[in-house]
């Protein structure tokens, strides 16, 4: 049985969501998880290696040290370049760094979202996110009457 | 593993720290248009966009009837001409500035008009005939609508509706964009005729001169917190508006260098904490002046201030010409070189209406030394001069 600390910070677990702070409870136990790391709301699945730098990030950005701060930043960011994170993956990864209100490992990966969308048309961009168009045709001729020059595809 | 939550319903602060990291106002309007929820988390009127690669607005165009309300635009990151609907640019008027993505229109009526061309929105400034040398204006006296002052106070002139159009200001420069709700803004008019510095405020019903500044107009350029205007010779008028003044003057400081001899025309432009100097050399040619050569240099306190030159702007690129002067990092955006200056045509006191040839316009590369055109004007485009001249916008949302 998986114990973690749970500190003051009341973890706001959204409904929607119950594989945050179920699904690895259930898992192996870490090491880490127990008596290092004092993490309100555990890491969701989002694959071993993934896992181990956010939790690597999130001990080394609580750190007095700028230094370490500085070098763990960079270390995320390289990994974010230069490994393949899924989409889904993806989201699991900003809420739960929005929800741990951990500002630098957000700010890591919107940026990483943001990169997903430049440069992209709008339908490029709800397919990569999955996102179903909900707005009706008139209100879209609307929105892209605002600013006709950035829909001339 | 499945996410009940999906992108499209995330929480507003969480789009909006998305939507932060945009910093292309192309993609931020895409965002805002993928679905309900990311548009109504997100502003209209964003202010963290950072300062837009400057698009070239085209002369009109040359087939007067065909949808003569849309203007072209040239972007240099997309490679491509942009129509947009401004039916306030019209021939009748002129435009006498580009600040902030807002452009500033004169025409043959006293007022004065600041227009956004992205949103539309325009806001007036205080009229022509507000110039504290305007000391009559009268629609009856046609021909001589406007009367004004000398210097000195003591001959009156007068000017038509036309004539001040075209030349009384040579151009107009914000502190901030005229859209800020929190800010307000400043404009600085350098006029013409007399080379005098008048300025207002948002909301203000009339211009004011700043005195003794008249040597300093050559050109002005918001910089730390002040305008600062410089000579002929490189003297540096630094203007203090902005802000409550206690006998309602403004503070007016002066910066001597060491004199700048040669050059056509001068440029000043901010670049972050630094002030730069940009000298333009020009060729006369058969019946049309051509730009050769640009120098650049910043103000430096050694043994008195002095301009010192700079050979290498390593990735800044500068635009100049009748806008208000920008600098932009150049790996910020696609399609622009570091190292570079981008120009245009700005010979707004000379006669425009006898000059032949083409539009001086171009990119200068200050390594070389040489001049190229510009992506979009190519030998084929040429086609003369064409009014008004074009202009360097940055873009702007708000």
């Amino acid at each position: 049985m998986a114990e973690f600390n749970e500190t003051d910070q009341t973890p706001t677990v959204d409904p929607k969501t119950p594989n945050l702070g179920d699904s690895t409870t259930s898992s192996q136990p870490k090491p880490e998880q127990i008596t290092t790391i004092d993490v309100a709301v555990p890491i969701p699945d989002v694959g071993p290696q993934l896992q181990v730098v956010v939790e690597e990030f999130i001990l080394k950005s609580g750190s007095d040290d700028e230094e370490v701060r500085t070098a763990a930043t960079n270390e995320l960011r390289d990994f974010i370049e230069h490994e393949e994170i899924g989409i889904t993956t993806l989201l699991v990864v900003v809420k739960y760094a929005h929800e741990v209100k951990n500002v630098d490992l957000l700010d890591a990966f919107c940026e990483r979202v943001a990169d997903l969308i430049k440069d992209k048309k709008v339908v490029e961009v709800r397919e990569i996110f999955g996102i179903v168009n909900d707005f009706t045709p008139g209100e879209e001729q609307a929105l892209r009457y605002e600013h006709p020059w950035a829909f001339e595809d | 593993m499945t996410t009940t939550v999906d992108w499209s319903e995330l929480q507003p602060e969480l789009i909006e720290s998305i939507a932060h990291k945009l910093k292309i106002h192309k993609d931020y309007i895409h965002f805002r248009s993928v679905c309900w929820n990311w548009r109504k988390s997100t502003s209209k009127t964003p202010k963290h966009l950072p300062c837009q690669l400057p698009w070239l607005m085209f002369p009109h165009s040359s087939n007067q009837n065909q949808q003569s309300h849309l203007r072209l635009f040239f972007s240099l990151s997309d490679d491509k001409i942009y129509r947009i609907s401004l039916p306030e640019a019209s021939t009748i008027r002129r435009r006498c500035g580009s600040s902030h993505g807002w452009l500033v229109y004169l025409e043959e009526t006293p007022g004065v008009f600041v227009i956004n061309p992205l949103t539309r929105v325009k806001h007036h400034l205080p009229p022509l005939c507000s110039f504290p040398n305007v000391v009559n204006f009268s629609v009856y006296n046609v021909g001589r609508e406007y009367t004004l002052k000398t210097v000195e106070g003591d001959v009156y002139y007068t000017c038509s509706l036309k004539e001040m159009r075209n030349s009384f200001i040579k151009k107009v420069v914000f502190s901030s964009s005229p859209s800020d709700e929190d800010l307000d803004y400043y404009a600085l008019a350098i006029v013409n005729q007399t080379g005098d510095l008048a300025y207002c405020r948002k909301g203000g019903d009339v211009w004011r001169f700043v005195d003794d500044a008249q040597l300093c107009c050559e050109d002005v350029v918001f910089h730390k917190g002040c305008f600062y205007a410089v000579s002929k010779y490189g003297t540096i008028a630094v203007c203090d508006i902005c802000g409550d003044f206690s006998n309602g003057v403004p503070n007016v400081s002066f910066i001597h260098t060491q004199l700048q001899v040669g050059g056509d025309m001068q440029y000043l432009v901010s670049l972050g904490d630094e002030l730069l100097l940009v000298t333009r050399y020009l060729e006369l040619g058969f019946h049309a002046y051509k730009t050769t050569e640009f120098r650049v240099f910043k103000l430096v306190l050694k043994d008195g201030w002095m301009w010192k030159s700079v050979l290498e702007l390593d990735d800044w690129a500068l635009f100049v010409g009748e806008n208000s002067s920008v600098a932009i990092r150049a790996s910020d955006f696609e399609g622009c070189k570091g190292n570079k200056i981008y120009f245009t045509d700005d010979y707004s006191e000379w006669n425009y209406d006898g000059a032949n040839g083409d539009h001086d316009l171009g990119v200068y590369d200050l390594e070389g030394g040489s001049v190229a055109a510009l992506p979009c004007y190519t030998r084929k485009f040429y086609n003369g001069r064409r009014w008004p001249p074009p202009i360097w916008i940055t873009p702007s949302l708000h």
